[in-house]
């Protein structure tokens, strides 16, 4: 028994956490042979966002756009390449399984040397890992596993800085929380919340004003890093600070359509109770009950090692309620009905669990002798939840077999059995799944990142597109051209028509006509040039086009293809203007 | 001067009827004089029965005669022989020429301290070409001629006199009454050697200390110069020669390559060039990071509590020898004495030596009305190279401690650190050689420049060595504050009197000798450079420096690699050479990075056309968040030492860059123009501006 104990100590944090990686890996298998891995939208549109990297008319770093953070997509560049990897969504989901294993090591190692009790870090854990909501997340492409994980390592590093003052935690949970940043824009309350926190230790600690100041600087240095790395990606690549919060396809513009909308937005109190629910759901009630009693037992106490824990992990909820009151997203719980679904983001409620697992690891530990009530009221917790689908299983099964969804079936099936020879023109920010689903080749796609060749369509699509695939309404911004266009779809024929979904094929005989424009537009007024080594555009423009200073021109005809331009490297392809 | 002992050598080919009178006069007139002497001759193959003469009278007269045998010199005869019987001077005669006794004895009359005498004659117009007579010569300068030189026999003294002019050696000359003998001219073999001598290049020839197991008085001779370092460091490894011979063939062919190549294809030699300057930085960006946070984590230095110091009895504690080379330091020699004063260590187990140079009369005169039981004044003789570690050197040969300490005048060291010190040194294992204490400023809070300059030694002290400490690399000291058990740092010969960071090339030798540099927490308080110029001088010192150790140790770089676990040699590189490379370079890549980001349009294509695209990106990310993490180094420096207000300062760090490359090209100049000069830091500027408040 000695034995076991002095093991357990040595041991315990790394059988839990193999423990843990075993469980995830075991929910991918299941998950993954019940075809429900890449049931959200968001996880196809995520992997075909990374895939774009390598593989569309338009490659390069810049495809991974503006309106989602990129760390997500950029982990999974390593493995994207690989069909296998993309199509089944493993790379995706490794990048989510890691998360929470790292994440359960963390809350495990915090929880025990808070409590120093094997008994409240094992209950901590319990509550995390078994989590059937979580469970199911952490086997998709979904990005709420990587930030959970990165908040809890931030989390992690932020008390143990607190707890031994030394100031090599506070670049580290910098670099934790700067990738939060770059994750979900939660995490951009999170690192201001955050900055404000630790200056208020040090105050509290009661030391003098330079070592507030110092520690302030020491953390926002790193911290803040990645909110301006973004911000400046964001001007150089589009000339737009912002354009992440006000350009297409942000929340912000896409937060307008949904009736639970009106009744959110700007009431504190509706906005709280919807998170709240979803909260509940992804959680479960006697959960959030604990949890509110273990902060207050904490708060009496004076525990202020498992305050400052509960206190940043407790920042998602914050967040999402003056998200939503301010109208920056949208939310629905079964009471109201957004987009016609009646669970629409409530997998944003799991991001409490972190929260609710330390709620329990607390309780266990301040009712010391009664502990075993917290044990038994987690087990009830979790015989209630896994009665039922989780949750963010049942809102990804909601939208596929809502109207919509099961539509995008029926069309997926519909495209693979009469596929279009030329390129399809398609809204990423509607149809991204859509591609996915029905295996188009993601070179053949036209969307709102193909540069030159969507302008030129978005002005005539027959010298580009022989397919077009539409879903009315305002998030497709090919519907909203073919609005003001009248003639948009002159020569092309309705060949599948839903009430999501709309495709139009270029008649026959404008087919060949196709062809040719995309061949001109590719060369368009352009010869290819293939660059050699010691190639400069300034030599390529004075060999070719007379003038050294015709360099610009390359620019301009390349910018859409190569963001990086003017580097060059050798064997890089480039058009430039036919002298 | 008088002398007591002369050899006499003298060369013989059929001289039967000469060596009688010669012998007999020479011999009757030095011991007139009361000369101890002993005439030795070097027989070419006489057959005329000079040898068996000289045999038959050896039992009255002290003489000794060696045959030579074909194939063995003249010149590794003598220098044989004088190594067995040493004596101040040693005489040359040619016994063909007649008077030569009569020139001895007026030649000898001359001797005072001179290195070479030898005769002119005024009755004779050809006398410059001509070999001359008699030759007195030091004996020691006479083994440094033989060593050195290849001397015909038909000009034998002559060859030794030009010579020893050329190696500098002080030659008198004087008229002698007596006719030269000869009209023979040797115009030709006169100008043979001149012309020999004008192309011959010579290494610098090392002198013993005079006496045995001590180093004092050693030495080295070069360049028409004597150097008295009191250290017996082999020149091989010491940075009396900044490159050496094969340094300057391959810096030469490498320049020689790149311009060869520039010309070639100057697109891709710069290409190249760029991507091994990525590369380079890149690789120091990893290791000063993990260096680093390997120290934010482990804490490796020793740790000594104040229990620890508490419990130490006094009366079992050491006699410790504190050394401290001042040169016009009066003003802050009182803070230096209050400074030792107030140790927490038995006064009567110091010895504290100030080591005070010959010609600095105001230090002097301060350090003279200091009436002190432990603390002892040590006049540093006069002689070249004034530096430093000459005084260190000297200082060494006088210590009696069995510990020993550096402090610089203006240093005020913990009350503890001499305590800390001995244990530390009992903790620890023999292989550890040096204990640096960390080094910080009292006068951070000045000006600007103080702040900078202290996050800069919080950063370096308390984390980049410490960090090295801990990985078993090797240890660049910081010029204060080392301690060493006196027989250790006597077995690794002291300092090198000709480098101008003698600390950190004692770190690097000391390592490489297979000893260890421990770091351990005590804190020496110093001055900070107040003064931009001062500042700039003292960078531009360290930068020189650092350069003369990177170029002699890697001379020998055997040493760095311990083992293959331990591949020092490649910190050695980064820590020493790179780290003073990028110095250099950062100017440059400033100003391409600032022109690229500001001229885009016009010369981006070119710049990035130097880049291969992984490089362009591995720069890139070098640029932005290498620079920031260096920055982020000095915060984190400044915060781990809780010198809270200096941490936003680490924004501004980047100016303070910009200073040491500034420092950095002006030290280069002075490297290749004055290698061993000696940039005084003026100290005490932070005493006039509390008087002046």
């Amino acid at each position: 028994m000695k034995g076991l104990n002095s093991f357990l100590d040595k041991y315990l944090v790394k059988i839990i956490t193999l423990g843990a990686l075993g469980l995830f890996a075991g929910m991918f298998i299941f998950y993954f042979s019940q075809n429900d891995t890449l049931l959200y939208g968001d996880a196809r549109s995520r992997l075909l966002i990374a895939r774009r990297v390598f593989d569309s008319l338009t490659p390069g770093l810049t495809q991974l756009g503006s309106v989602w953070p990129p760390l997500p997509q950029m982990l999974t560049l390593p493995t994207i390449w690989n069909n296998f990897f993309f199509y089944s969504g493993l790379s995706g989901s490794l990048i989510s399984i890691l998360s929470v294993t790292l994440a359960t090591y963390f809350l495990a190692r915090m929880v025990l040397e808070i409590s120093k009790s094997k008994f409240v870090a094992t209950i901590t854990v319990l509550a995390f890992v078994l989590n059937p909501s979580l469970l199911y997340m952490a086997t998709t492409s979904m990005p709420e596993s990587l930030f959970i994980s990165l908040m809890v390592i931030s989390t992690y590093l932020i008390w143990r800085w607190s707890k031994t003052g030394n100031v090599v935690y506070l670049p580290l949970a910098g670099i934790a929380i700067s990738a939060t940043t770059l994750t979900r824009y939660d995490g951009w309350f999170l690192v201001a919340f955050s900055a404000l926190v630790i200056p208020t230790i040090v105050l509290l600690k009661r030391k003098p004003f330079s070592e507030i100041e110092g520690t302030f600087f020491l953390f926002s240095t790193i911290a803040f890093s990645g909110v301006v790395a973004w911000l400046i990606y964001n001007q150089l690549i589009y000339g737009n600070m912002l354009r992440f919060a006000t350009g297409e396809g942000s929340a912000l513009t896409q937060a307008v359509g949904g009736n639970s909308v009106k009744l959110i937005k700007g009431n504190i109190v509706n906005s709280f109770l919807i998170y709240l629910s979803a909260s509940a759901l992804n959680v479960g009630i006697v959960s959030l009950a604990v949890t509110l009693l273990a902060s207050v037992f904490a708060i009496i106490r004076r525990n202020y090692n498992f305050l400052l824990a509960i206190l940043l992990l407790s920042t998602p909820f914050w967040f999402n309620i003056i998200s939503l009151f301010l109208g920056q997203s949208e939310l629905a719980t079964g009471q109201f009905v957004t987009r016609g679904l009646s669970l629409y983001n409530v997998r944003y409620g799991l991001l409490m669990l972190p929260l609710i697992a330390l709620g329990f690891g607390t309780l266990a530990c301040v009712l010391n002798r009664f502990r075993l009530v917290v044990l038994v009221a987690l087990l009830f917790q979790l015989i209630i939840l896994f009665s039922s689908i989780p949750i963010t299983l049942r809102e990804a099964i909601n939208f596929n077999t809502s109207s919509q969804g099961t539509e995008q079936q029926k069309l997926a099936t519909w495209i693979q059995n009469h596929p279009s020879s030329g390129l399809t023109l398609i809204s990423a920010l509607s149809n991204d799944s859509l591609v996915f689903d029905a295996r188009i080749p993601m070179n053949k796609v036209v969307n709102e990142g193909s540069g030159k060749y969507w302008q030129a369509a978005i002005k005539n699509p027959i010298g580009i597109a022989e397919r077009i695939i539409i879903s009315p309404g305002e998030r497709d911004s090919i519907w909203k051209i073919s609005q003001e266009k009248k003639n948009f779809f002159n020569n092309y024929t309705l060949v599948f028509s839903g009430v999501d979904f709309r495709v139009y094929d270029l008649e026959k005989n404008n087919e060949l006509k196709a062809t040719e424009t995309v061949k001109k537009l590719s060369a368009e007024t352009s010869c290819s040039y293939t660059i050699q080594v010691g190639d400069s555009l300034w030599r390529i423009a004075k060999n070719k086009l007379g003038k050294g200073s015709y360099f610009t021109k390359i620019i301009e005809l390349n910018k859409d293809t190569y963001f990086d331009l003017p580097i060059i490297h050798p064997g890089q392809k480039i058009v430039i203007p036919c002298s | 001067m008088k002398i007591k002992k002369i050899n006499i050598v003298i060369p013989t080919l059929n001289n039967r009827v000469q060596v009688n009178d010669l012998t007999h006069v020479l011999n009757t007139n030095l011991g007139e004089v009361g000369i101890d002497h002993k005439i030795i001759f070097f027989d070419k193959g006489s057959t005329d029965g000079t040898v068996e003469y000289l045999q038959s009278i050896s039992h009255e007269i002290p003489i000794k005669v060696e045959r030579l045998v074909p194939g063995k010199k003249l010149n590794k005869l003598i220098a044989d022989y004088l190594t067995v019987n040493d004596t101040d001077y040693v005489m040359i005669i040619d016994p063909d020429y007649k008077p030569a006794a009569a020139v001895c004895n007026e030649l000898l009359s001359y001797v005072n301290g001179q290195d070479v005498l030898s005769p002119i004659f005024t009755n004779d117009g050809v006398a410059r070409h001509q070999n001359p007579p008699v030759t007195i010569i030091k004996s020691r300068v006479l083994t440094h001629l033989l060593e050195v030189g290849d001397h015909k026999e038909q000009i034998f003294q002559l060859s030794l006199i030009s010579y020893a002019r050329h190696l500098g050696y002080e030659v008198s000359q004087y008229v002698v009454k007596e006719a030269a003998s000869s009209k023979k001219n040797l115009w030709l073999s006169t100008w043979r050697l001149k012309t020999k001598l004008a192309f011959a290049g010579f290494s610098p020839y090392r002198l013993s200390p005079v006496y045995k197991n001590t180093m004092k008085w050693a030495g080295v001779h070069y360049h028409k110069t004597r150097f008295i370092t009191h250290t017996t460091i082999r020149s091989q490894h010491s940075a009396i020669t900044t490159f050496s011979k094969s340094q300057k063939l391959i810096l030469f062919s490498m320049g020689g390559g790149l311009l060869a190549s520039i010309v070639l294809n100057w697109r891709l030699t710069l290409l190249v060039l760029f991507s091994s300057i990525v590369i380079l930085y890149f690789l120091d960006l990893l290791f000063n990071v993990f260096i680093i946070f390997r120290s934010l984590f482990t804490n490796p230095e020793i740790v000594i509590t104040d229990e620890d110091v508490n419990s130490l009895k006094e009366e079992k504690l050491p006699l410790i020898t504190v050394l401290c080379p001042l040169y016009k330091e009066e003003s802050i020699l009182p803070q230096f004495i209050e400074a030792m004063s107030s140790f927490d260590y038995p006064k009567d187990k110091l010895q504290v030596l100030l080591l005070l140079e010959e010609n600095d009369k105001g230090t002097i005169d301060v350090a003279s009305k200091i009436a002190s039981p432990f603390i002892k004044t040590l006049l540093v003789p006069n002689s070249l190279p004034k530096t430093k570690p000459k005084a260190l050197n000297w200082g060494l040969s006088h210590a009696r401690g069995e510990y020993l300490v550096i402090y610089d005048a203006e240093d005020v060291p913990e009350k503890d650190q001499l305590k800390k010190a001995v244990i530390a040194f009992d903790r620890t294992g023999k292989d550890v050689f040096c204990l640096q204490a960390k080094l910080n400023f009292y006068n951070s809070h000045q000006n600007l420049l103080t702040r900078l300059f202290t996050a800069e030694y919080s950063l370096w002290f308390d984390l980049i060595l410490t960090g090295l400490y801990s990985i078993d690399a090797p240890i660049p000291l910081g010029g204060t504050s080392n301690f060493f058990r006196t027989k250790d740092i006597l077995k690794v010969e002291g300092w090198d009197a000709f480098n101008v960071c003698e600390d950190c090339d004692l770190g690097l030798r000391l390592y490489k000798r297979g000893h260890k540099t421990a770091l351990f927490n005590s804190t020496t308080f110093e001055e900070a450079n107040s003064n931009l110029n001062s500042w700039i001088k003292q960078r531009s010192h360290w930068i020189k420096g650092y350069i003369q150790g990177f170029f002699v140790h890697i001379r020998s770089p055997k040493g760095f690699m311990r083992s293959i676990r331990k591949p020092h040699f490649f910190t050695f590189l980064l820590v020493v050479g790179g780290k003073t490379l990028s110095v250099f370079i950062n100017p440059f890549l400033w100003i391409i990075t600032i022109s690229y980001f500001l001229f885009r349009p016009f010369i981006g294509h070119l710049i990035e056309s130097f880049y291969p695209a992984p490089i362009f990106y591995l720069g890139l990310f070098t640029l932005m968040i290498g620079n920031l993490i260096y920055l982020y180094n000095y915060m984190l420096g400044a915060a781990h030492r809780g010198q809270w207000n200096l941490v936003k300062l680490g924004y501004i760090v980047p100016f303070y860059w910009l200073l040491m490359s500034f420092a950095a090209w002006k030290a280069l100049y002075q490297l290749l123009v004055k290698p061993y000069y000696w940039e005084k830091t003026t100290h005490g500027l932070h005493l006039k501006q509390i008087k002046a408040v």
